[in-house]
């Protein structure tokens, strides 16, 4: 049963509204002059943990906002550490036709979801940057991004579903 | 959005899936160069956006392993700039990730082939106005991203409320905004095309 077009376009203010509040928060934490605590401990320092266990002998350690080796570096940048996704999940959940049990659901399990995933990309980056060079721009720019994006819509998606 | 009364049918249902899978293949093939085609649009956007500069090139480039969205352009006007005046012909250089716009396309295709696939008798409207909202999307992101840039280095001194709007926007777009205008575009055309085209609602 499809919503009523009035009830979709106040869904849309509401998603708006919300999604431009948080992307303003997160664009002031990220232009500031220093690095967020949550993305160095919490982004780049389980990327470093992962990829030092996959290659150990690479030695790649975490230095405030970059993944760094001997003789090399990759530097996170605003969007690579997932959040731009993560505010979406919040601005949609909390417009979402869901019950709140539901909701809390979809925010905790995405959440989680959106960081390994973000995890596994930024071990996806380090892999072509170091092994695969001329593929990196095609990960960083295009895969990467949509499989990101993708993996949010289907979990967006399934949950109105179940919740219907 | 409410005029989903077009249906397809029989063979026809399979013409624009089919088209639009052709399309994200040919996407895919061809790389960032398939943006290459939205060039004449892109110089055209960036010059209404920034008259005070005259386009020199525009042109996808490969640089240290990326493909840029290059433009350099001269300015007509005085420019403020790092506190000096500058006279006009001030060379201003500026590139973005030709990435971008491909990654909308592809999204754009797989969304529309989801929409397509969401009922046995589809209701064409609502998917073509996807198709159009989304391609003016990837069309006009680049040289918003772009303009939003030069003015922000250059202008920002001279016109601070439009260079604000600019960057704001620019920045919006940067973060994942374009993200949000394709959700917000596919969220609005999945409801009428939840809907059969017999509905009378």
């Amino acid at each position: 049963m499809a919503e009523p077009l009035a009830r979709r376009l106040a869904r849309v203010a509401g998603f708006a509204v919300l999604y431009l509040v948080l992307q303003a928060g997160y664009q002031a934490l990220r232009e500031g002059p220093d690095i967020p605590w949550v993305v160095e401990r919490g982004i780049v320092l389980p990327a470093a943990v992962l990829i030092g266990g996959v290659f150990p002998e690479d030695g790649v350690v975490a230095q405030g906002a970059r993944l760094a080796w001997p003789g090399g570096r990759l530097r996170l940048l605003a969007g690579c550490d997932g959040f731009e996704l993560l505010i979406m999940l919040v601005a949609a959940t909390l417009v979402a036709p869901v019950s709140w049990r539901r909701g809390l659901f979809m925010l905790g399990l995405g959440g989680a979801g959106i960081w390994a995933l973000n995890e596994l990309r930024l071990f996806a980056l380090y892999l072509s940057f170091r092994h695969w060079r001329e593929s990196f721009d095609a990960v960083h720019t295009v895969w990467a991004p949509l499989l990101l994006l993708g993996a949010l819509v289907g979990w967006f998606a399934w949950n109105l579903r179940r919740s219907h | 959005m409410e005029s989903a009364a077009i249906a397809l049918t029989g063979r026809q249902r399979w013409r624009l899936p089919s088209l639009l899978l052709a399309c994200a293949l040919g996407l895919i093939a061809a790389g960032p160069r398939a943006v290459r085609a939205l060039l004449p649009v892109q110089g055209a956007i960036l010059a209404q956006l920034l008259p005070e500069f005259e386009i020199g090139s525009l042109d996808i480039e490969q640089s240290g392993g990326h493909w840029l969205l290059s433009a350099r352009m001269n300015s007509r006007v005085h420019l403020v700039a790092y506190g000096r005046v500058m006279p006009p012909g001030v060379p201003a250089e500026v590139g973005t990730p030709a990435g971008a716009a491909q990654r909308i396309l592809l999204a754009l295709c797989a969304g529309a082939l989801w929409l397509c696939s969401r009922r046995p008798a589809m209701s064409v409207m609502p998917v073509m106005a996807v198709l159009l909202g989304g391609t003016a999307l990837a069309v006009a992101s680049a040289p918003i991203v772009m303009a939003g840039e030069i003015w922000s280095l250059y202008l920002a001194s001279a016109e601070p409320s439009l260079a604000y709007l600019l960057s704001r926007l620019s920045r919006f777009l940067l973060h994942g905004g374009d993200y949000a205008l394709l959700g917000v575009l596919f969220y609005l055309a999945a409801g009428p095309a939840d809907r059969r085209p017999a509905d009378p609602a």
